[in-house]
């Protein structure tokens, strides 16, 4: 009796150049027509990864609280939006400004098989992570072959 | 009138010079750099890298922040799409020596932002004369 296993392998990044290594190929790579980003250029950049659940984005937020992060789902459209505010209004000068400050949203189309339902977000150290997992209808299943 | 800032994204800096020995490509963190008289304010972007990840250094002049950042966090993951890489973070910065009372240097780490006070040293305070008639 044989069992068929759809479930893919994710084999372990050993060190951080292999994850580097591995986000270099698949920079801009245009992801399943089901999948719709509002393109490069909009704030913030985002990394979409699938873990054994379904679908991770990720996204680079420094400076931006939290609390003040809106994530709306309509339909298959998510959209994050906030605001990084500037920390100090004081009087003086500043001898560097490399930091931009202001509000952002941006959208992203969401794969069918995705349970939209079932997202949740979290954001720490100023690192967003919403995890989407797919909805039951498209998890892997074992398939057992029967002796006739 | 004013219009609400857009926010656009930038492309990381990597470090090119002062390589290091560990594998993996450093970036360069965008700062903000803030003075009045008595301090200097520096504000460092470090997205990815948790307090205890972080060095702060004044050695001489010399003035080096550094934050790592954990592959733990893209345990399981498995790359689909990317706009951005991830790394870690250095930067240095020639700071006039003395100038700083180095007992008073404090640094903080919110929401993927190193916040670091350097109050200045009394006597690099700027002194104001009177003149006298």
């Amino acid at each position: 009796m044989a069992v068929l296993s759809f479930r893919p392998t994710f084999n372990p990044f050993h060190d951080l150049l292999d994850l580097q290594r591995e986000l270099d190929r698949f920079l801009g790579k245009p992801l399943g027509s089901d999948f719709g980003l509002s393109g490069g250029g909009v704030f913030p950049p985002v990394n979409v990864f699938a873990d054994k659940d379904g679908v991770v984005i990720r996204a680079e937020v420094p400076g931006v609280d939290p609390n003040g992060i809106e994530i709306s789902m309509e339909g298959r459209t998510l959209t994050i939006c906030g605001e990084r505010r500037r920390e100090n209004g004081k009087p003086g000068s500043y001898h560097r400004r490399e930091r931009s400050y202001g509000k952002f949203s941006r959208s992203v189309t969401l794969p069918e098989d995705l349970d939209r339902d079932k997202a949740n977000a979290e954001c720490k150290h100023g690192l967003l992570t919403i995890r989407i997992p797919k909805a039951e209808a498209a998890k892997p299943k074992l398939l057992k072959v029967g002796a006739a | 009138m004013t219009t609400a800032n857009e926010l656009t994204p930038k492309e990381k800096q990597e470090l090119k010079t002062n390589e290091q020995t560990r594998p993996g490509r450093y970036y360069v963190p965008d700062v903000d750099i803030y003075e009045d008289d008595s301090g200097l304010w520096l504000w460092a972007d470090m997205p990815g890298v948790e307090q205890d990840s972080v060095r702060v250094e004044i050695d001489e002049d010399v003035l080096t922040l550094q934050g790592e950042v954990s592959l733990r966090s893209y345990e399981g993951l498995k790359p689909l799409y990317s706009e951005y890489n991830v790394g870690h973070y250095l930067r240095r910065f020639n700071l006039p020596a003395g100038a700083f009372d180095e007992d008073k240097i404090k640094a903080r780490m919110t929401n993927g932002v190193l916040e670091l006070e350097l109050p200045k040293a009394e006597k690099a305070k700027p002194k104001r004369i009177t003149i006298n008639s």
